[in-house]
């Protein structure tokens, strides 16, 4: 396998192979800046010039521009706070801190660093898991994909903070707005008063454009400090420096990128919350969603991963996690390719060829993200009474790319308008984004699951008891942990003397 | 700091155009109602979409006689109704890189993918267009299925409609083969529950494989999953395990399915000749036709209103992945687009890219397929009405009328 693999990379290093790679990696930066243009788009737009092309080609041109979406969707999400794709939601809720405190450039540096790095760990970890796959996912049915959904509905809680109930409610509020349009396993639609639109449900990026990004545009024209906030204050060295420091971080982020867009079924968005999940609760002194640069680094490692993963079962069972591994699929029956179990045998070649262009797409990628991150940073420096206007623009075209209906833009300004008085009124909005993102698997699996097993069938598959187990211990562990504390506190001011604040 | 703030603003302004520029490649021009009529359409989209071909010469000589009825700047909307990616799409796009080679006048063609519904946005949009000649529709099974199915939101009525090439992808219906070794009689005995059919949805393209199972008698003893995503999706469940019935397209079932060996092909739905008579697909014929496997269970010739309901599916399945033109739109238009087809079919290179895609030399055009879509006009109310209440009845099929 690895003389094949350097057979591959020679094969792609050839000039021509290169320069569409290059071509790939300059429309898959554009693409990830806009908000609402993710890599399905961008993949579109790139099939009618595959007729004729040799798939080597073609892949590179392909997997550049997937590659670096997601690296290059950063720099809308932290200047801005407008997520360049879906899979940038997460990166704003630190990212948009740091910018405003003028720490920008930093902020771009450790996202693409980082970035980068949970990129060629997928391409790893594809690689490795090509002889591996299939026994993996094979153990994966809808029971334990469903006790998988539950699990990120549960660490909702993460995000609560405080006010407890108002966290709840919100993702609960999610989970309903999830259920509107098609139902997943049955044959009817809900809550769509007839309207045709309404019948694909509510697309995620108006709900994040509307909860996120409207509220700030809102807060910035209405503060009364109306001065442009960047002194551009560090620098993309440092944020070098802080991704170094966070490596292990690195590594848990492309680990859990990586296995949710393993598994077919679950959806890519959910592969950056679940990694900022996790670093919430396993870093110290957290100040997440206030500026903390590993709030950055956790999910930008994580959404490039994903795409690694993601090809897994994309190639070996021609099934597509996301829109953006759809084209693919159909890119490779223009070429004749047919995805499957014959990927590692026949088609050996081209799999490595996309495993060598995740990772040079991916540096390559990130050294242009860094030519371009200067200048584009200085637009933090315009008065927001002309930046806004600008920005309102783009949101507003990003979101019409949703469905490209006139429904999008009053979804959009609903969700503005929700996300502005939640934003006012201290609810936190991450459980209502995740609420929306876990619904409609969480119920497609759960449907399946009953259709299929009985209860007790269902509750006896060791995966299932597996995941139950790590759910409990979360749950509980986050409330023992506190009651023993509690106890320990009690227990020890009793005793008077030496208590350890 | 004045200067430093005029440059970001240029950047900024630079970013913006490209903002609107791609914006307008993305959404490709879709579902503007008015954007049928061609020339208009935003420089964006021709220059990055379509291929364009202004060399090609076919229609050069017929151009000083008469004048085409397509123009070089025209542009021919393909509606597909599903999102890009999948097989409708691909068929799709074929056309779009191929089909302006042919047409005199050599208009540009443009594949437009407005999804939604399972089908059914996009057919709307297209059937409430203007017939100008300017506008095609790229049908799929699912879509087609909502019709025969009476399905209340789909607007577009088929017998409006002319098709213009069909490119039939008949289906395999496979049963694990630990439930099943290929015996029609052992499925006479076969356990309860031992046969698990999991789809998507009954109200889609998987209504055939449920009026197969029933036609066969097997349905009563059947447990139905639905709700996978996919038939990608389902073909991985069956191979965990969680189901043991999968229909799946006759490419994907000789690329894939053949070798893993873990399927027993039940039955497919063969085409009818003249007579009416099924036969098996050529490029599946090692697998019995429906009928056939009746014939092995029972051991007497199948007849009835499911007989029927699965004879109409054969027709259907003809049509399955065709292109489509209203039958009102402008004679020259169609004469253009049907002259364009049969030349396509010729063309060498075509034919071996859409053998890439379809797997298969088989693609209808001209009279032949004008008597297909007389046959399928002609399936019977009474025979459709009897699928739709057993869909509606039995499996809860939602917003079908009958």
């Amino acid at each position: 396998m690895f003389d094949a693999a350097i057979h591959a990379l020679m094969v792609l290093l050839d000039p021509v192979r290169l320069l569409f790679m290059f071509l790939g990696l300059i429309m898959g930066i554009i693409i990830g800046i806009l908000p609402g243009l993710g890599g399905m788009t961008g993949m579109a737009l790139l099939l009618p010039f595959l007729f004729g092309m040799d798939p080597y080609t073609a892949m590179a041109l392909l997997i550049g521009m997937v590659a670096i979406t997601h690296t290059s969707d950063s720099i809308t999400s932290i200047l801005f706070g407008v997520p360049g794709t879906s899979g940038a939601q997460c990166t704003v809720m630190d990212g948009y801190p740091l910018a405003q405190k003028g720490e920008a450039a930093r902020a771009l540096g450790a996202a693409f660093i980082s970035s980068m790095f949970g990129g060629i760990v997928g391409a790893v970890i594809l690689f490795v898991s090509i002889p591996m796959a299939k026994p993996i996912i094979n153990t994966f049915g809808s029971p334990e994909l469903f006790m998988l959904c539950l699990f990120g509905i549960c660490m909702i809680g993460v995000f609560t903070g405080k006010r407890r109930l108002r966290g709840i409610m919100a993702g609960l509020f999610g989970l309903l707005v999830g259920t509107v349009g098609a139902a997943p396993a049955a044959p009817e639609y809900r809550y769509t008063f007839g309207l045709l639109y309404l019948e694909n449900g509510v697309a995620l990026i108006l709900v994040t454009l509307g909860l996120f990004a409207i509220p700030e545009m809102i807060g910035l024209l209405s503060s009364s400090a109306m001065k442009s906030t960047a002194k551009l204050a560090g620098s993309s060295w440092q944020g070098f420096k802080d991704v170094l420091k966070n490596k292990w971080l690195v590594l848990q982020g492309s680990a859990i990128g990586t296995f949710v867009g393993f598994l077919p079924g679950l959806g890519g968005s959910i592969a950056d919350w679940a990694a900022y999940t996790l670093a919430k609760k396993t870093v110290k002194n957290e100040q997440f969603g206030k500026g903390d640069i590993r709030g950055i680094i956790a999910p930008e490692s994580s959404n490039n991963a994903k795409e690694g993963g993601s090809l897994i079962p994309t190639l070996l069972f021609g099934i597509p996690g996301s829109g953006t591994t759809a084209v693919l699929l159909l890119g490779f029956m223009l070429l004749g390719i047919q995805a499957g179990p014959k990927m590692i045998t026949d088609h050996l070649d081209i799999t490595l060829t996309i495993v060598w262009t995740l990772v040079l797409a991916n540096i390559f990628g990130t050294a242009l993200c860094f030519l371009i991150s200067k200048p584009m940073s200085k637009v933090r420096s315009i008065n927001p009474n002309k930046l806004v206007p600008f920005v309102l623009v783009i949101i507003f075209i990003g979101a019409y790319q949703a469905t490209n209906d006139w429904g999008d833009y009053i979804l959009l300004m609903c969700f503005g308008v929700l996300g502005w008085v939640m934003r006012d009124l201290g609810w936190p909005r991450i459980p209502f984004i995740i609420g929306i993102i876990l619904s409609q698997s969480a119920e497609r699996y759960l449907f399946l699951s009953l259709q299929r097993y009985e209860a007790w069938e269902l509750l006896s598959r060791p995966g299932v008891i597996i995941i139950g187990l790590l759910i409990l211990l979360t749950f509980l562990g986050g409330i023992l942990s506190n009651k023993l504390k509690a106890i320990f506190h009690t227990f020890f001011n009793k005793k008077g003397a030496g208590v350890p604040s | 700091m004045r200067r430093m703030k005029r440059s970001g603003f240029l950047v900024f302004i630079g970013f913006l155009v490209f903002a609107l520029l791609l914006a307008a490649c993305g959404s490709g021009s879709s579902s503007n109602g008015s954007s049928g009529q061609a020339g208009s359409s935003s420089t964006g989209t021709s220059s990055s979409n379509t291929s364009s071909t202004g060399t090609s010469s076919s229609g050069a000589s017929n151009a000083a006689e008469t004048k085409p009825f397509y123009s070089s700047r025209d542009v021919i909307e393909i509606v597909v109704p599903f999102d890009a990616g999948g097989g409708t799409d691909a068929v799709a796009r074929l056309f779009q890189k191929y089909l302006p080679n042919f047409i005199d006048g050599n208009p540009k063609v443009q594949v437009v993918n407005i999804p939604g519904s399972g089908g059914v946005k996009g057919a709307n949009d297209y059937a409430q267009r203007k017939p100008d000649g300017y506008s095609l529709l790229q049908s799929s099974t699912s879509l087609i299925m909502q019709y025969v199915l009476g399905a209340e939101a789909l607007k577009l009525d088929y017998k409006t409609q002319l098709p213009l090439i069909a490119t039939p992808g008949p289906g395999v219906t496979v049963v694990s083969n630990k439930v099943y070794s290929g015996d029609p009689k052992e499925l006479l005995n076969i356990p309860k529950d031992a046969l698990i059919y999991g789809s998507q949805t009954p109200g889609g393209a998987s209504a055939k494989t449920v009026l197969m199972l029933e036609f066969l008698k097997l349905a009563d003893k059947t447990k139905f999953v639905w709700g996978y995503e996919g038939t990608s999706n389902a073909w991985l469940a069956f191979q965990q395990g969680e189901i043991t019935v999968h229909s799946t397209p006759a490419n994907v079932y000789l690329n894939t399915i053949v070798d893993e060996g873990i399927a027993v092909p039940l039955a497919q739905i063969g085409y009818l000749d003249e007579n009416g008579i099924m036969h098996r697909h050529p490029e599946l014929s090692d697998v019995p036709t429906i009928i056939e496997v009746y014939r092995e269970m029972y051991g007497e010739e199948p007849s009835g209103p499911l007989f029927d309901a699965v004879n109409a599916m054969a027709y259907v399945d003809e049509l399955s992945k065709s292109l489509y033109m209203p039958k009102d739109a402008p004679a020259e238009a169609i004469a253009a687009i049907k002259n364009a087809m049969e030349k396509m079919v010729q063309d060498k290179e075509f034919r071996s890219e859409a053998y890439k895609v379809l797997e298969s030399e088989n693609m209808i055009i001209g009279e032949s397929l004008d008597k297909r879509n007389e046959s399928f006009n002609k399936i019977s109310e009474d025979s459709l009405n009897y699928i739709r209440k057993l869909l509606a009845e039995k499996y809860g099929v939602k917003g079908l009328k009958y």
